[in-house]
């Protein structure tokens, strides 16, 4: 994760370390916008997710000197604010699966094969990314979507990156049984 | 086919961004979280000074402590030593003149009770009175009991001269015991050498010749 950091904002966190906390507002502006879309990902309300964003900078001035330039201000922040809206949502008590909750079940399902036709295949997959909870949601989005890799992704989460590709394999199981059932309930219908 | 491919996945995942409503961030989004940042440093600073003080305050304590110690131990000390030397130097004079005492008790023939006169008495009474306001240690007190058994044995008839001194050597030889443990237990001790000569008394007898 090293590659991405930037010089100028390292020189910029030593001089807030240092003292000069006004620059900080400089990271504010930059990744405001990222930060608040993370956080609005995994937490539906607009204000919930606007207040996790905040704290989120706010956690990350006030630990800035425990801030070890191993990954990019963005990553870090993120990090920050991944584990603020997962405390939200369990704050909350919002009923939401997680994936390691959901037992496998790939091995037994049916040879029924998926619609041959790739708009039809993305337009199920896109229903089918709907029913899964924000954690996954947000996991297939920064993995398929943001093509971060899997250690940027594990050090945002506070996971192992093998645990997170086992984590990757089991949504994609979900996403293959949900497509499934699906087609099963419009045969009965 | 009955899997999903990775090139489906992301076909749907950007159409999902295309439709989704990304969050507009709010003008007085970053004053906020810099009016935070302020707050949040005030108020660090704030426990950031209280901390200092409780520190210097700690530490001031502590300081005076060691003084207060340091001031003292050395007085401690010299009490401690006073004591010692003071007890050394009693201790074998007073098994000596204690040796001498039942010895002549023992042999009465050799040294037969005095006959006590009115002089002598008053005497005796002057000196007991002596004795109690002297008495301000053990030892002195041990000196006080064996002067007044002495007075009462010059007073009494034979027979109870005898059961007396019967009980006088019993408790000699309790103090003999006594005296034994004590001078063996500061041989063994791993008291400095100094202390531990000072015991013997035939050299402290020499040694104040």
């Amino acid at each position: 994760m090293n590659e991405n950091i930037n010089i100028d904002e390292q020189r910029r966190i030593r001089r807030i370390i240092d003292g000069k906390h006004g620059e900080y507002a400089y990271f504010v502006r930059k990744y405001s916008q990222q930060v608040l879309d993370f956080t609005s990902r995994m937490i539906t309300e607009s204000m919930d997710a606007e207040e996790v964003a905040q704290d989120a900078f706010v956690k990350a001035f006030r630990s800035l000197e425990s801030f070890t330039f191993q990954s990019s201000f963005l990553t870090w922040v993120c990090r920050i604010a991944y584990h603020e809206s997962i405390n939200r949502l369990r704050h909350k008590k919002a009923h939401w699966l997680d994936i390691d909750d959901i037992p496998l079940t790939g091995d037994e399902m049916s040879d029924e094969e998926l619609p041959t036709d790739s708009e039809e295949r993305i337009q199920r997959l896109e229903e089918a990314i709907d029913v899964l909870s924000p954690i996954e949601q947000m996991l297939i989005h920064l993995y398929y979507y943001e093509k971060k890799t899997l250690r940027e992704i594990a050090f945002i989460m506070d996971v192992k990156p093998n645990a997170l590709a086992n984590r990757l394999h089991r949504i994609r199981q979900k996403l293959l049984r949900i497509i499934k059932d699906k087609e099963n309930e419009r045969d009965q219908g | 086919m009955n899997e999903i491919k990775d090139r489906d996945l992301c076909e749907a995942l950007r159409r999902r961004e295309e439709k989704r409503r990304h969050p507009q961030v709010p003008t007085d989004f970053c004053n906020d979280i810099m009016h935070k940042i302020g707050e949040e440093r005030s108020h660090v600073s704030h426990h950031q000074k209280i901390r200092i003080a409780a520190i210097a305050l700690a530490a001031a304590a502590s300081l005076a402590l060691f003084f207060l110690f340091a001031w003292q131990k050395p007085e401690q000390e010299k009490n401690i030593t006073e004591v010692k030397i003071a007890k050394t130097i009693i201790l074998p004079k007073e098994t000596k003149r204690l040796e001498k005492k039942t010895s002549q008790l023992i042999n009465p023939r050799q040294s037969p009770p005095k006959r006590v006169t009115q002089k002598t008495s008053h005497q005796h009474i002057h000196q007991s009175t002596i004795d109690v306001q002297m008495a301000e240690s053990p030892i002195d007190s041990l000196q006080y009991y064996i002067d007044k058994i002495e007075r009462e044995l010059a007073h009494v008839d034979e027979s109870l001269y005898i059961e007396r001194m019967n009980q006088v050597i019993q408790a000699d030889d309790r103090l003999q015991r006594i005296v034994n443990q004590f001078i063996l237990n500061r041989i063994t001790s791993d008291e400095k050498p100094q202390t531990v000569l000072s015991t013997n008394p035939q050299k402290q007898e020499d040694n104040e010749e």
